[in-house]
Order: C-alpha cells, then sequence, then structure tokens
C-alpha cells in the first residue's frame, strides 16, 4: 500500500477492478458508470472492498454518496481526497 | 432470451447474458433510479442496444404474441417483483423461469436471505425453478446450496444468492439451447411450503429480553449496509427516543443485569444485556444520523424495546 499514489496511477488501478474483478470495460475515466450500467450497488460494495484493501481506505457509510463513484476520474478523487485528508478510516 | 429483471442481480444477469452466446430478444425492466442503489437493469439494457419494454407489459396478454412474433425461446425472471400473466408464461418455447434467492418451498415469497438469517438457518441456496402463476410454485430446474457464516449479513448473503445464482441461469440456457428436453423439472412439495411476504419480524422492534443471539441475529438480518434495507433497521428506544440499531455482535460474555441495561463502554461499542449475554452494539442511528453506540449511550442507562 504505498503513500501519495498519482492520480492517473489511481485511476489505472481503478480500471484494472472494473476490467478484471467486474469484467467490464471502462472506455474513459469520465465514462458515467451508472448511466452505463456498469456500477450496480453489489458492484459498488466490492469496489468499497477494493478501494479498503488496496489503498487503506475505509469508506464512512456516513460519507457513502453514489455520485463520488459516478466515473473512474471521480473515485480516484474520492480516494485521494480521503487518503489526504487522514481520515479514511471511517467507520464502516 | 427475455430478460424480466431488476436490482443489482439483474445487472449482473444481463451483464452475463450479454457477454454469453445466448441471443438476448430484449429486456424488460423499470426505469426507476434511486441514489443509493446506482445502474439499473434499464440502464446497461439501453448501453448494449437492447430492445427494452417498461414492467407494464408482463400484465398484457397480448404481449405473448409479440413475445412469439420475436421467437422467445427461454424467460428469464431475475428479482422483478411484477406478477407476470399467465398467457406470457405460456409464450416462450421452451419456458419461463425464476431466480429466487432462498431454498423452495421453505423461503418462498420475499427478502428470503433476510428471514433465514433471522430464524438461525444454518445453510441457504439459490433457486432457479418454472414458473407458474402462482409465486415460487414451479418445478425446480437448478438449485446451488450455500453455507451460511457465523456473521452473516442480509447483504453478505445477498451477495451470495447472486454470484451462485447467475452462473445457474447460464447453466439453464446452455442445457436449453442443447437439449430443452433435459432441464430438470423436479415438482416442489407443497406440504413444506412457506411464504413470507412484505412483512417485518416483531414489527421492526428489538426486544431486549430475548436471547442474545436473537437480538444480533435480527440485527444482522436487517444489515444491508451501505445499501438500504429491505426492513429497515431495528428498533429501540432510549429515553423514549426511537434509535435503529445499525451493527451488534454477540461478545459470550454471561450477563445477569436487567435485560436492555447499558453496561462497559468501550471505543465505539456499548454493552447492551439481553436474556442472557451482554450484546455489543457498535452502530446506531438517532434523528436520522449514524453514530457510535459510544457516543450515545452511557454505562447505567437503559434501553427499552422499540
Amino acid at each position: 500500500m504505498a503513500d501519495d499514489i498519482p492520480d492517473l496511477a489511481l485511476q489505472e488501478g481503478i480500471r484494472s477492478f472494473f476490467r478484471e474483478g467486474l469484467h467490464a470495460t471502462v472506455p474513459a475515466a469520465d465514462t458515467d458508470l451508472i448511466a452505463t450500467g456498469v456500477l450496480d450497488s453489489l458492484a459498488l460494495v466490492e469496489l468499497l472492498l477494493q478501494i479498503e484493501t488496496q489503498y487503506g481506505v475505509r469508506v464512512s457509510l456516513d460519507k457513502l454518496d453514489f455520485d463520488d463513484f459516478r466515473s473512474v476520474a471521480r473515485i480516484a478523487r474520492f480516494v485521494a481526497r480521503e487518503r489526504n485528508s487522514g481520515d479514511g478510516a471511517g467507520a464502516g | 432470451v427475455l430478460l424480466v429483471a431488476e436490482d443489482a442481480a439483474g445487472v449482473q444477469a444481463l451483464r452475463a447474458i450479454a457477454a454469453s452466446r445466448h441471443r438476448l430478444g430484449g429486456v424488460i425492466a423499470s426505469g426507476q433510479h434511486d441514489a443509493r442503489r446506482g445502474a439499473t437493469v434499464r440502464d446497461l439494457a439501453m448501453t448494449l442496444g437492447c430492445p427494452v419494454w417498461p414492467p407494464e407489459v408482463v400484465r398484457d396478454p397480448q404481449f405473448g404474441q409479440a413475445l412469439r412474433d420475436i421467437g422467445i425461446d427461454v424467460l428469464l425472471n431475475v428479482y422483478s417483483l411484477q406478477v407476470i400473466a399467465p398467457a406470457l408464461l405460456q409464450a416462450p418455447a421452451i419456458g419461463a423461469f425464476n431466480l429466487h434467492p432462498g431454498p423452495l418451498p421453505e423461503y418462498a415469497g420475499l427478502n428470503a436471505p433476510s428471514w433465514a438469517i433471522y430464524n438461525g438457518e444454518q445453510c441457504h441456496a439459490v433457486t432457479l425453478h418454472w414458473m407458474e402463476a402462482e409465486i415460487d410454485t414451479g418445478a425446480i430446474a437448478y438449485r446451488q446450496r450455500l453455507e451460511m457464516a457465523e456473521d452473516e449479513t442480509g447483504l453478505t448473503l445477498s451477495v451470495k444468492c447472486v454470484q451462485a445464482g447467475i452462473p445457474l441461469l447460464l447453466q439453464l440456457l446452455d442445457v436449453a439451447a442443447r437439449d430443452p428436453g433435459a432441464i430438470p423439472r423436479a415438482a416442489q412439495d407443497r406440504t413444506r411450503r412457506r411464504y413470507f411476504g412484505k412483512e417485518v419480524p416483531e414489527r421492526g422492534c428489538l426486544s431486549w429480553p430475548q436471547p442474545a443471539h436473537s437480538v444480533v441475529r435480527f440485527v444482522r438480518a436487517c444489515d444491508y449496509l451501505p445499501l438500504p434495507s429491505p426492513w429497515g433497521h431495528p428498533g429501540a428506544r432510549l429515553d423514549g427516543q426511537p434509535l435503529r440499531v445499525l451493527k451488534a455482535f454477540r461478545t459470550w460474555r454471561p450477563c445477569i443485569a436487567p435485560a436492555g441495561k447499558v453496561g462497559e463502554v468501550a471505543g465505539a461499542r456499548a454493552l447492551v444485556a439481553a436474556a442472557d449475554e451482554w450484546v455489543a452494539l457498535e452502530r446506531l442511528e438517532l434523528a436520522g444520523r449514524s453514530v457510535n453506540a459510544a457516543e450515545v449511550l452511557t454505562s447505567g442507562c437503559r434501553l427499552e424495546n422499540g
């Protein structure tokens, strides 16, 4: 688990999760994952587990907002923000 | 294939069928969006370029002719709660099938994973059955048994049902394409049938004089976090104010304090007396806000039944 992961590396890590974990191709970092049917609720749960395992960010249920997960770029920004805030270990 | 589907299970079924060698003739799904549920079946079907019809068509007997015209061999119902007109069930050349997240005939109806946890079952199942006019009564085609973990929640068991159910759908389609006569058809024993409706056990209220395992099972049965729970979360009262218990755990520590009494408070958790053991409450919802139990419960106070 490396600190200070650049945004593009985060995006690539997240895209590989969709590719390998969910067998879903995400054409671009700003593709709307909900409108295109990629991120259903169970996929979100798997993604949250992946984010916790891979990046050490435990998403607080109080803070959970589907909009933060609407695209690969937004997810990467969310993970970076949570890591930088030092508040990654929210109560699950 | 005609897919009648909703929820994440429907999205995942659609994705799996679209990636298989079987041909999707269309999808019936609602267009309802829920900010806490993410992508819908309709979203994905539109992305895939599948014909999409609204759910109301399943109540129209004349839609059966449309299915015959399209050449639908198999109708698959995945987590859609629409009651399909008998004429439509007869329309596919091979048959109509429903994926049910529970063992049949014992767990027919709604919220089978939650009921299984609440009832303290050790194992569960996902069932793919032939559809008849009466809900969840048709002969069983395929069934996958699922072991239940000690700390199983409504969400984790539902995920297991979907993960085990999708391969059953693909197995059915493979057999149907090869030899439709080889699809199993095991009649259900109607004497063992139990049907669960929209009701929530104990009207959604915790009862502290119960054994700890019952209290904790009820909380876990309602736990679909971070997703919405079909039963909501079980309620209790603190100084007359209603609260909901989101996370609770067994401690196996014997207890003789009056039921509902709050004991030790440490970390995020507060121990509350059940009939036989202390129950550790970790997460509560109070006045619409999710909080650690230790933030609002103090040693010596007493929780009342919900």
